[in-house]
């Protein structure tokens, strides 16, 4: 065995190739079969043959370069293998070599064509509900290298920038949901475009979303505020001789006022009607005081209900107010869809 | 025109809530009446009957009211006569429980001459106080000024005191009432003392009405 069948044996090994997803085309499939039988020179030569050769689609295109940049990395064909990839990198810049089942090798070998070109990668759009106005909807992505990446809208008419800045490796860019007018956008899909540049070269990602429109909740109004009760207004004092107390003040004055004035030499019958009144008066007292006390007005509680009742009111109004401007508001909910 | 400028400005210091608390009063009394002149014998006792409108517009108050009485003399060879009593009176209340009254008042005789016909003016104070939302009590006294008497003279001190107590309904629909009124005119004619004397007693019932 000679030296240089030695390194390709122990390249063989340790750089298992990956297993690639069967495919439709026959040039394809046979490039393919090539790679699986280890015979890393035919499947080269088939791949080539059908990326010339053929009118691939892009999924067998893309699994064609992978079959060559693979190829050419098992083969220790560094430049060959980073052209490779950089190929597949451009129709597919999310499709990875999965780490798990490639060498590092290879691994590494993409990881240089990635650094070479600049590509949008991992395009995601999270699921965002908000009032419009009031909030937005994150756009992430990757650039492979520092770029400017300008982020676009385009939908229902309406053609929106939502960022531009220079980038490099991950960012985010955040989309209101709002017309330049300030009116939320139409409901609908809308594509969502990530377009990284950098001199001459430009990359653009593509992924879609969806626009709902819904009303905006409104607040219910308040009948109390937390924490605080309504005190009772009227309460019912305790039993007393308060009303006796009375009676007796009243008939005693005036009865005494009334013999004091009398003039005697005129006569009797004032004294039977004093009697009879004074104590009609002092039974009515004492009844009176005998009886359960009618409730009385606890000025303290009204006050307090009264303070609480404007407080109430206070927030009411600005509830209404808040509500009206609610009523008038739309809510976005913003949904990625699916490329399934 | 100053009297009227004064009772324009009494009405609008009135409190807004008092002066919407209107009520008028219509009542029907039954009267027992103590009539005493000169002597002791010159006494005599009496009933009849009386009524009373009555009106409250917030702090003020108004009343109408009148009694008419058949009396008899103690002495057996006296003669009976009859009384028209009829009195106008408005106060004004002035603090918790205190108003003042003023008022006038006139007593006819039947016949005329059986005992002295008298007119007054009276000028005092009312009071009335709540025992509960269903009774009240109130006691009243005045001076009774230019006090004019069919048979001349004029009286030194000539006094009114009252006393009485209600119960009723608590919105004041109804209610039954007992009362004492009582007068005393130390008159003079010619330097005599011919003074005049008089209780009235009066129970009955007033509707209240809003």
């Amino acid at each position: 065995m000679t030296r240089r069948h030695g390194v390709f044996l122990l390249t063989a090994l340790f750089l298992a190739p990956a297993p690639i997803a069967a495919q439709q085309h026959p040039a394809v499939v046979r490039a393919k079969a090539a790679y699986d039988a280890l015979d890393f020179s035919r499947a080269i030569t088939a791949a080539r043959n059908a990326l010339q050769q053929e009118r691939l689609n892009a999924a067998d295109q893309i699994l064609a370069y992978e079959v060559l940049a693979y190829s050419y990395g098992v083969l220790d064909s560094a430049r060959q293998a980073v052209d490779a990839f950089k190929e597949l990198i451009f129709l597919d810049p999310d499709r990875e070599p999965d780490v798990e089942r490639v060498s590092p090798r290879i691994t590494s070998l993409y990881a240089s064509a990635l650094g070479q070109v600049l590509v949008v990668r991992r395009l995601v759009v999270d699921s965002a509900s908000f009032v419009a106005g009031e909030g937005s909807v994150p756009i992430h992505f990757e650039l492979s290298r520092a770029g400017r990446a300008v982020t676009r809208v385009v939908g229902q008419g309406v053609e929106l920038v939502v960022d531009s800045l220079l980038a490099s490796g991950s960012t985010t860019a955040r989309w209101d949901g709002l017309l330049p007018t300030g009116s939320p956008v139409p409901p609908g899909e809308y594509q969502v475009i990530a377009t990284a540049n950098e001199g001459r070269n430009e990359f653009s990602a593509t992924t879609r979303l969806r626009v709902t429109h819904s009303a905006v909740d409104t607040m219910p109004h308040l009948t109390s505020l937390p924490g605080y009760t309504v005190l009772p207004e009227m309460e019912t004092p305790p039993r007393d001789w308060r009303p006796l107390g009375i009676a007796v003040l009243y008939a005693g004055l005036s009865s005494a006022a009334t013999l004091a004035l009398e003039d005697t030499d005129l006569g009797g019958g004032v004294r039977p009607a004093i009697l009879g009144v004074g104590v009609g008066s002092l039974l009515t007292g004492f009844v009176m005081s005998l009886k359960k006390p009618d409730p009385r007005p606890n000025q303290g509680n009204i006050l307090y209900n009264q303070l609480l009742r404007e407080q109430i009111a206070q927030r009411n109004a600005q509830i209404a107010v808040e509500n009206d401007q609610r009523r008038r508001q739309v809510t976005l909910a913003i949904l990625p869809i699916s490329a399934n | 025109m100053r009297p009227v400028v004064g009772f324009v400005w009494l009405v609008l210091i009135s409190s807004p809530s008092q002066m919407m608390g209107q009520a008028i009063r219509v009542g029907v009394h039954g009267v027992a009446v103590t009539h005493s002149e000169v002597t002791s014998a010159l006494k005599a006792n009496g009933l009849g009957v009386g009524g009373l409108l009555g009106l409250r517009v917030g702090r003020f108050g108004f009343e109408a009211r009148g009694y008419w009485a058949d009396l008899d003399s103690d002495r057996s060879d006296g003669t009976g006569f009859a009384i028209l009593q009829v009195d106008g009176r408005a106060h004004f209340v002035v603090a918790r429980s205190v108003a003042v009254e003023v008022g006038a008042g006139r007593r006819f005789i039947d016949p005329e001459f059986a005992t002295q016909e008298i007119g007054i003016f009276r000028v005092g104070i009312l009071s009335e106080y709540p025992l509960s939302s269903i009774a009240t009590v109130w006691g009243r006294g005045a001076y009774l000024i230019a006090s004019q008497f069919s048979g001349g003279g004029t009286a030194g001190l000539a006094v009114e005191l009252g006393l009485g107590t209600s119960v009723g309904t608590p919105d004041g629909r109804v209610k039954a009432l007992g009362e004492f009124e009582f007068q005393r005119f130390d008159r003079e004619v010619r330097r005599q003392d011919v003074p005049l004397q008089a209780m009235v007693v009066r129970f009955g019932v007033e509707f209240g009405f809003r």
